[in-house]
């Protein structure tokens, strides 16, 4: 797989630029200066990101249940939670700014308390939010529209970006909840809403992704709204929503698939730098491909063919590797809730193969999968 | 987490990708034309057409295969035993003629040859269904297994290799399961065999991969890297979490297991920092170990402290979570700047 990641530099696209004329020696110095300096903060590698969040994370469970225990702060006290919020949050803060000038060790042991008080502050924010109500009916409203202001009032100073991959999904998850929970909308209403949050998330999502004038900080967003939208997408194939179909419920199979459809597509003319490119063959054959997935009703399969096609054109390995690894898991969800015999499901699963085997036949023929060496 | 500040990065270590060319033309340093031509240059429409050809071959093999398995699952009876015997022989002598024919250094010969190693298994399925043998299910999974061993060293393709190691690990397991200790009886036990024979296929793949261009792809280590270290840390999480006690009384060789896969795990520390390094394997080595110490730390702070106070059991936990995996992201951090400079010196 690795070798269909990048393998070119910034050196040589600029040089092969300027050898074609297509940008002069000052364009060159300029262009190199800004691709220096968008460069110059790197993010830790993912494994040492995952790892310290999970170290984080039980670190966090681990304080919070200390509190919880030892009534040091009174949990059902919103002020007190507030109080010792603002406090816990500041903390993070400050050491985050300390990790930022030690060294190695230093800054590794300051980044993982940071994040872990960052998570304690949030987490009494969202029990003071919850207080009120929590001893007596239980509202997630406050919950999700507590952290969503401050994960926002925390994003300028606070650039951790597991922290705000987390908090992000947090929020969306929260909100998705509040959503389902709520009986005070009309059913058709609460669908809608859901229905149109999905939208919203793929509609951030693919501005935070293709758009040159987001800035990089926004990427754990794009993540946590990706990871929202498999959440959703899970749901909907593992028929999760089936028993509250009958009230009515939910979010559409059909209405979601039809998003992702019309966000496969236009990936693809993103993809191959234009929608007008969609009228040559090859790539009206795909989002008819991606017409037919929306008819079956499947978004799982529709979302992990996104996820790779984004992280193939993005040369992006994380989201490559996560649409490879749940695609053979919606495919499972789909032919395992088909409701026919598992003969029928045998003659769709060959036939469907088929179906796909012939695209590569077709595209063998006209020598459309032939390798170009470009490093 | 997080970001690292860095002084100016030649721009030859600054990869080209998307990201960078979108940015480029967001503040107008590309134009329309050099945009295109940048694109172009990093992700050719060939590229693409080779990329979405295999995923269509890899998904289409699967689909077909999937539905070859669930039809003859299905068992129906309408068709005669010699038909389903003749169709399931013609396709596995059609995907071994074509995969010569094709050439098995070909991802098209490969996805053939995995194809014929799969209906090894659903020809010994419909053989037991047919002639009713009243084997264990077990058999089934030993005597696939050592049908596609031939054909895998013939072959030289990681994928069926692949199909080996998943048709093995079942029939070990199935065999524990109905011969050795019916109702996984003996769980930690099967748990460490798995390690070791894990292990084992991880060392052959390890020795030849310098060999054998078809064994160096990078997902072949992960595949059998992964596994292995969820089934080394069983028996460690067992020695730590059961409710046994540690007074000596009791006849219990769980702690035996425990330190073979300790020892084991030292192993990846050491084969993956000095002989062939590689930092994904060393984070996923440290991830595991940092799980089963924190589980000790737990059981010593219970059990060998006699902590009985909840509150400071937890907050005794936090302290030694942050010290655990902090060291183990500056170990990391560190290594990581130790083999970069190691690589550039050889």
């Amino acid at each position: 797989m690795s070798r269909f990641l990048t393998c070119l530099n910034a050196q040589t696209v600029v040089d092969r630029l300027h050898k074609k004329g297509l940008v002069d020696e000052k364009g060159a110095q300029e262009i190199g200066a800004t691709v220096q300096k968008l460069s110059a903060e790197r993010e830790l590698p993912v494994y040492l990101r995952i790892l310290s969040g999970i170290g984080a994370v039980i670190a966090t469970g681990c304080l919070m249940g200390f509190l919880g225990i030892t009534g040091v702060i009174s949990l059902k006290s919103s002020i007190e939670c507030v109080l010792w919020g603002t406090l816990f949050i500041a903390n993070a803060i400050v050491l985050l700014k300390r990790a930022e000038k030690s060294g190695v060790t230093a800054n590794s042991f300051l980044m993982q308390l940071s994040f872990c008080s960052m998570g304690v502050g949030k987490t009494l924010f969202v029990l003071a939010a919850g207080t009120a109500d929590i001893w007596r009916h239980f509202e997630i409203w406050p919950l999700a529209l507590t952290l969503a202001a401050v994960t926002a009032v925390t994003w300028p100073f606070y650039r951790l970006s597991i922290d705000r991959f987390a908090s992000s999904f947090g929020v969306l998850m929260l909100l998705f909840a509040a959503l389902f929970d709520d009986r005070s909308f009309n059913v058709s209403v609460s669908s809608l809403l859901m229905n149109a949050l999905v939208m919203a998330e793929i509609a951030a999502a693919a501005v935070i992704f293709t758009s040159g004038r987001v800035a990089r900080d926004w990427r754990p967003l794009g993540y946590a709204l990706l990871s929202s939208l498999a959440v959703k997408v899970s749901m909907i194939s593992f028929g999760i929503f089936e028993h509250s179909y009958s009230s009515g419920i939910g979010l559409s199979a059909g209405v979601v698939s039809i998003m992702l459809a019309i966000t496969l597509v236009g990936l693809i003319g993103w993809a191959a730098d234009g929608l007008d490119k969609l009228r040559e063959g090859p790539l009206s054959l795909a989002c008819l491909g991606a017409l037919l997935l929306a008819a079956l009703g499947q978004p799982g399969l529709l979302f992990s063919i996104i996820l790779m096609v984004l992280g193939y054109a993005r040369h992006d390995r994380l989201l490559l590797i996560a649409g490879a690894l749940v695609m053979p898991v919606f495919i499972w969800a789909f032919y395992y809730h088909m409701k026919v015999t598992l003969l029928v499901k045998a003659g769709i699963m060959v036939l469907s193969g088929i179906v796909l085997l012939s695209g590569w036949a077709y595209m063998a023929a006209r020598n459309l999968n032939k390798e170009l060496e470009i490093c | 987490m997080h970001t690292v500040s860095h002084a100016a990065i030649p721009l030859d270590k600054i990869p080209a990708n998307r990201q960078m060319l979108e940015e480029l033309r967001a503040r107008n340093l590309l134009s329309p034309q050099a945009h295109a031509d940048a694109l172009e240059m990093i992700h050719p429409p060939r590229n693409w057409g080779l990329w979405v050809s295999r995923l269509l071959l890899g998904l289409g093999v699967t689909l077909v295969l999937s539905g070859i398995v669930y039809f003859f699952a299905f068992n129906w009876a309408a068709v005669p035993d010699f038909a389903k015997f003749g169709l399931i022989i013609t396709g596995f002598i059609g995907c071994v003629a074509s995969a010569c024919l094709v050439g098995l250094d070909r991802v098209t010969g490969q996805m053939l040859a995995t194809s014929a190693g799969v209906l090894v298994g659903v020809f010994l399925a419909v053989f037991g269904q047919v002639y009713q043998t009243g084997a264990d299910a077990w058999n089934l999974f030993a005597a696939w297994a050592v049908l596609i061993v031939p054909m895998a060293l013939a072959a030289r393709n990681a994928p069926l290799w692949a199909v080996f190691a998943v048709v093995s690990n079942i029939g070990i397991a199935l065999y524990w399961d109905q011969i050795v200790a019916a109702g996984w009886r003996l769980d930690i036990v099967i748990f460490t065999v798995l390690a070791i024979f894990n292990t084992v296929l991880l060392a052959a793949r390890e020795l030849l991969a310098e060999k054998m261009e078809w064994l160096a792809a990078r997902w072949t280590r992960g595949a059998l890297l992964l596994p292995t270290i969820a089934f080394t840390a069983v028996a460690p999480f067992d020695f730590f979490t059961s409710s046994r006690g540690w007074n000596g009384l009791e006849n219990d060789s769980t702690g035996l297991y425990a330190m073979i896969s300790a020892v084991m795990l030292g192993g990846f520390f050491c084969f993956y920092r000095k002989v062939k390094p590689d930092m994904h394997a060393l984070a996923a080595t440290a991830l595991a170990c940092c799980l089963v110490l924190e589980t000790a730390v737990y059981r010593f702070l219970r059990e060998g402290f006699g902590f009985d106070e909840a509150g400071f059991l937890v907050l005794t936990l936090g302290a030694a979570t942050i010290a655990l995996f902090g060291g183990a992201v500056v170990w990391l951090r560190k290594t990581a700047r130790i083999i970069e400079t190691e690589a550039l010196h050889v």
